[in-house]
């Protein structure tokens, strides 16, 4: 090895070898191996049950960067999910170009800026929890394939990023079924001292592919054509095709040398469809002492989709009783969209090591929806231990 | 004498390291004359500022993880503490947003490479400072 100077990662253990021309590429790479489970009898939730289980949100990524002068740079990033059977996908891969000391595009698959952690989710060590909070960081899917332009300014001591993102995904195995959208993504950071902002706005044509909401359109279209009412619009609310999302956003650190604030708060609007109006928020606080970070979280959620009466306006009263036929899986399967609860979660990371933590979390969610059920139990206690590194 | 030397500079090295009252000066070389301040500095080594008012691009040097003037310099330039300084970088390295700075093992590898090198930007005990730099400032 030449006796020059390497860029050195995180720790001191970095590696970089001579690309074809000549330009050095540099690996760094994460690993988190997480395990989690059910302490509530007979429950489930956010991917954990009753058996401790270490493989389905453990990772480890790789990432490949090079530059290539004159402000060119190639990242690519790879990681391999517990989840995915530890199959390999590229998260991140892209070109990006510095058009001038503030202003960078990037082009080809990048994370998109939903949320305040986005960009380093899978990098357990850049936070405290053991796994980000699970009712903020719903969507199921964090890169996009499209261009963004990033600027960076300061203003006096305010550094300030903001980011406008054109992407689109194709998802072929969303939980609701196959899902392709494009939308356009701002985001704005600003970071002062100690304190950090965040706020995002991203506007989505949305489709999802869905047989049973298919079948139950195509039912209501017939039921307005016999009974003279326009079921096709009831139809077009039930289907996610060509519907526009927004999504809105909003975080905020405060990190001082032993302590620190984190909240954030989400809401997608998805109006007159099953999705409705997700709001999703928390707040937590964590002390540092020594090598140890202790940290409390309290999430709160409200997810809704339209009501019945919004749903249903154009229906004569007359018609409506004798529609039972649809109405009844119309709204078992909108109300399977709505949710409401709130959670407490207590954890503590302690790092062993320059390069490596050990996470623990134990966090109580208490279902709010009423449930006609008098023995119905809303509390589910579960935790998560997590070992995480950079190399 | 060249190994009399570096015996010599590996000594000083742990004398003025162990003496952590020592004052600590951030230095460039003396062909550069960039008009550099506190808060360009920390800029620099949060990787927010990538070139002199010259124009030239910046190469910061820190000194190893666990160096007491390193700890010393993230400390009272950065603001920040080691492992705040880590997982700062370990965001913006897994975003492809940047890179932390090169680090050399030895003040005598940045006394090297500060006085080779007018695009480079480092620190040491004021003791130590060499012909050939200029001080920007003491801490």
């Amino acid at each position: 090895m030449k006796r020059k100077l390497l860029p050195i990662a995180i720790a001191a253990a970095s590696f970089s070898v001579a690309g074809v021309s000549n330009a050095e590429i540099n690996m760094n790479g994460f690993a988190t191996i997480s395990g989690g489970a059910v302490l509530t009898e007979d429950k489930s939730i956010n991917g954990l049950d009753e058996d401790i289980n270490f493989q389905t949100e453990s990772n480890i990524g790789l990432q490949f960067s090079s530059e290539m002068g004159d402000g060119i740079n190639a990242t690519a990033q790879f990681i391999a999910r517990g989840d995915n059977n530890w199959g390999v996908e590229a998260e991140w891969a892209y070109i990006s170009y510095d058009v001038t000391d503030s202003v960078k595009v990037l082009a080809g698959k990048q994370r998109s800026p939903f949320y305040m952690y986005s960009d380093y989710k899978d990098v357990g060590y850049a936070y405290h929890w053991a796994a980000v909070p699970d009712n903020v960081y719903w969507i199921g899917f964090d890169s996009s394939n499209g261009v963004s332009v990033i600027m960076n300014n300061y203003f006096g001591d305010l550094d300030s990023t903001f980011q406008i993102m054109y992407s689109t995904i194709d998802k072929p195995d969303s939980s609701l079924g196959p899902l392709d959208l494009s939308m356009l993504q701002l985001n704005w950071t600003a970071v002062y001292d100690f304190a950090t902002f965040r706020v995002g706005y991203t506007n989505a044509k949305l489709n999802i592919e869905n047989e049973g909401l298919d079948t139950l359109a195509a039912s209501w279209v017939d039921a307005g054509a016999g009974a003279g009412f326009d079921g096709q619009k009831i139809a077009d609310n039930i289907l996610i095709k060509d519907d526009t999302a927004t999504f809105i956003g909003a975080g905020l650190t405060l990190d001082f040398d032993s302590y620190f604030f984190v909240a954030e708060i989400s809401q997608l609007n998805l109006e007159t469809s099953l999705l409705g109006i997700n709001t999703n928020s928390y707040i937590g606080a964590g002390y540092r002492v020594g090598d140890f970070t202790v940290h409390a979280t309290y999430m709160l959620s409200n997810e809704t989709a339209t009501e019945s009466d919004v749903l249903y306006e154009d229906i004569p009263d007359a018609v409506l009783p004798a529609l039972g036929a649809l109405t009844g899986p119309t709204e078992a399967t909108f109300e399977g969209q709505r949710a409401e609860y709130h959670a407490i979660s207590a954890g503590v990371r302690w790092d062993f090591n320059p390069s490596a933590a050990l996470k623990f979390d134990l966090t109580n969610q208490v279902d709010d929806k009423d449930n006609a059920d008098p023995e119905y139990e809303p509390n589910r206690l579960f935790y998560r231990l997590a070992m995480t590194t950079v190399f | 004498m060249k190994k009399l030397l570096s015996i010599f500079i590996m000594l000083s090295t742990f004398i003025f390291s162990s003496w952590a009252s020592a004052e600590t000066a951030v230095i460039v070389n003396a062909a550069n004359t960039n008009e550099v301040n506190q808060s360009m500095v920390k800029r620099m080594f949060l990787g927010k500022m990538k070139k002199y008012p010259s124009g030239s691009s910046v190469i910061p040097i820190n000194l190893p993880a666990g160096d007491v003037q390193r700890d010393g310099f993230d400390d009272a330039v950065l603001g920040k503490s080691p492992k705040q300084m880590k997982s700062y970088w370990s965001k913006l390295v897994f975003t492809g947003k940047g890179n932390p700075p090169q680090e050399v093992a030895s003040i005598a590898d940045m006394l090297q490479l500060i006085s080779t090198n007018p695009d480079a930007i480092g620190y040491l005990p004021a003791d130590q400072v060499a012909d050939g730099m200029t001080v920007l400032f003491t801490f």
